[in-house]
């Protein structure tokens, strides 16, 4: 019997002979610099073929049609609401960690920083949304020297949404040699801008006990024992055993209850159900800010000084 | 409608009809589903929600059915047939009470994909939320976090998030109900995935949320069914005023014309005192 054919909506487009339909779309004129994006049967991106057309160019090139709105390869599902930098996420997951597919994206990500810090386009945010999560080691030290110009103006002026997106691409990196910076920062009252630091600090789950005095000061009273309990529940998935997490935790436990931190702590691990014994209260003495433990900002400060 | 009653409102054709009627259903049943998104099931799962209509109206149906089957030579292709059944019964009877069974609408969207819309939206009056929420979102993007663990945070801070500005049930939303009787594994990504035909590629994680209907004298349009999301990519919501919207068609050959869809009004979050139920699937 012969198999009817439905006009079956499969989603993003399914086979997609670039090199007749772009022309035609005339978004894509130059067969030359056209890649090949084709569906595999389970509706991913044929990454086989799409590695035997691609090269740096036109993969930064791609990127940039796609976040832009113009994908003449691989129409954004406005239907399901797809943010436009999610398919090279899932490009670059599928690639793997030495894929090609991946190795194209980075440098192609690195290569349009410079443009987006210029032009400050209006997929500036996608871009660097796509940046945080694929972190190209190559694009840190572009990223660093922005964070640090920036830094330098008063808060008034840091203050937009393309600072904030600046700020947020660079904390997504993990960085001891911007620990000093960091600090700075969470000092800043912005909380904004404190959140962001407390957020790159706090990808050393020891740091993030020790600041997370300094974070809840930046709060509003409103979201407060939300995102206490969001920083503890974060540490606590970072740090390497539930030990190690109780005995940071006792070192702490003094300061917190001197600031009247102790509650919403201990709030946050009973809601999360985190098997983590509360410090006792008579093992640890009050501790003044001259006198906090070692690690309080030794270990990092240590890693700074040294990078 | 029972299945006595099913049969005799096939008994009330002609014997001709009855004969082509059982070839339909057969090619019908023997559609594969492999290679067409599961769209031969759904058009199955379509007729088996017609048979809950009224007898006399079922006879219709299948009279149109069949009217339809005739004025295709040779054999039909079923995306006439599904044009019969959207055109003659989705729009016709396009406003049927909703059983209590229906008052419960589930809304089916990629978590990947949805969650960046809630950071966006948030980020424009609840920044620090925001910022934590995008710092869920990528740790799990890169795979070093559980996608389950950020919906822990959505529960949590759900009375404060701003839902009015996010489009759960706003103009590209699309629902779907789930029949008495229905087969589908609402626990089972798979499940749901193939029953609802979604786009491909299969998400890692699907958002589901339920929204109880509030309670109206009028009775609602009616709600798409399996079948309908079948049709989820091309869906496009009704104009003001208009009781459908539009499922439009696929651009292959040969033409097939827009598909009426009725579904409930946009409606607010806050119209409806937040979803009832919100659970991620395959996290």
């Amino acid at each position: 019997m012969r198999t009817p054919t439905l006009p079956i909506p499969l989603g993003p487009k399914t086979s997609f002979d670039i090199s007749s339909e772009a022309a035609e779309s005339a978004r894509v004129t130059d067969t030359s610099s056209a890649l090949d994006v084709r569906t595999t049967k389970d509706g991913h991106v044929d990454l086989d073929r799409l590695e035997r057309t691609a090269n740096p160019s036109k993969i930064k090139r791609w990127i940039k049609l796609r976040l832009c709105g113009q994908d003449p390869y691989w129409p954004v599902n406005h239907q399901d609401m797809e943010p436009p930098h999610a398919l090279f996420v899932l490009l670059a997951e599928r690639s793997g960690p030495k894929g090609l597919t991946r190795a194209l994206i980075e440098q192609s990500l690195v290569q349009l920083l410079p443009e987006v810090r210029a032009n400050n386009p209006p997929w500036r945010g996608e871009l660097l949304q796509l940046v945080r999560i694929i972190r190209p080691a190559s694009g840190f030290t572009l990223l660093a020297t922005i964070l640090q110009e920036r830094h330098r103006f008063p808060s008034e002026q840091i203050d937009d949404r393309a600072d904030i997106d600046w700020l947020l691409t660079v904390a997504a990196y993990p960085s001891d040699s911007l620990y000093r910076l960091w600090l700075e920062i969470l000092k800043k009252p912005d909380p904004r801008h404190r959140t962001i630091a407390y957020r790159a600090l706090a990808q050393d789950w020891q740091l993030a006990l020790e600041y997370l005095l300094d974070f809840e000061r930046a709060l509003r009273s409103e979201d407060r024992s939300i995102l206490i309990r969001s920083a503890v529940r974060l540490a606590y998935e970072r740090c390497a055993s539930p030990e190690l997490f109780h005995n940071k935790l006792k070192l702490q436990w003094s300061e917190y209850r001197m600031h009247g931190l102790e509650g919403p702590v201990a709030n946050a691990l009973h809601s999360l159900q985190l098997q983590v014994p509360l410090p006792d209260p008579e093992s640890t003495a009050p501790m003044s800010q001259s006198a906090k433990p070692a690690s309080y900002s030794g270990a990092a400060m240590n890693r700074a000084e040294a990078a | 409608m029972s299945s006595a009653q099913f049969l005799q409102a096939c008994e009330s054709l002609p014997p001709s009809d009855q004969l082509r009627l059982s070839d339909l259903l057969d090619r019908i049943s023997q559609h594969p589903s492999e290679d067409d998104n599961g769209q031969g099931r759904l058009v199955r799962k379509h007729i088996e929600t017609e048979r809950q209509l009224p007898a006399e109206l079922l006879s219709s149906f299948l009279r149109a059915l069949l009217a339809e089957t005739s004025a295709q030579s040779g054999s039909s292709p079923l995306n006439h047939i599904y044009r019969t059944i959207a055109n003659q019964f989705v729009l016709q009877g396009g406003f049927i009470q909703p059983t209590s069974s229906l008052t419960a609408l589930y809304r089916y969207v990629s978590w990947q994909h949805f969650l960046p819309n809630i950071i966006r939206s948030t980020m424009e009056s609840r920044e620090e939320l925001a910022i934590n929420l995008q710092e869920r979102y990528e740790r799990a993007a890169r795979g070093e976090g559980q996608w389950a663990d950020i919906l822990q945070e959505i529960v949590t801070m759900w009375n404060v998030l701003p839902l009015s500005r996010i489009p759960l049930t706003g103009s590209s939303s699309m629902f779907v109900t789930f029949g008495d009787g229905s087969s589908i594994d609402r626990n089972s990504i798979c499940s749901v995935w193939h029953a609802l035909a979604l786009y491909k590629p299969m998400p890692r994680a699907l958002l589901e949320i339920q929204i109880e209907v509030p309670p109206s004298g009028d009775g609602f349009p009616r709600f798409p069914t399996l079948a309908d999301a079948g049709w989820y990519n091309f869906f496009c919501s009704a104009a003001e005023g208009e009781p459908h919207g539009w499922t439009e068609p696929h651009s292959h050959d040969p033409p097939f014309p827009r598909q009426p869809e009725a579904v409930l009004p946009p409606l607010n979050l806050s119209a409806v005192n937040g979803p009832t139920s919100l659970r991620v699937l395959g996290a």
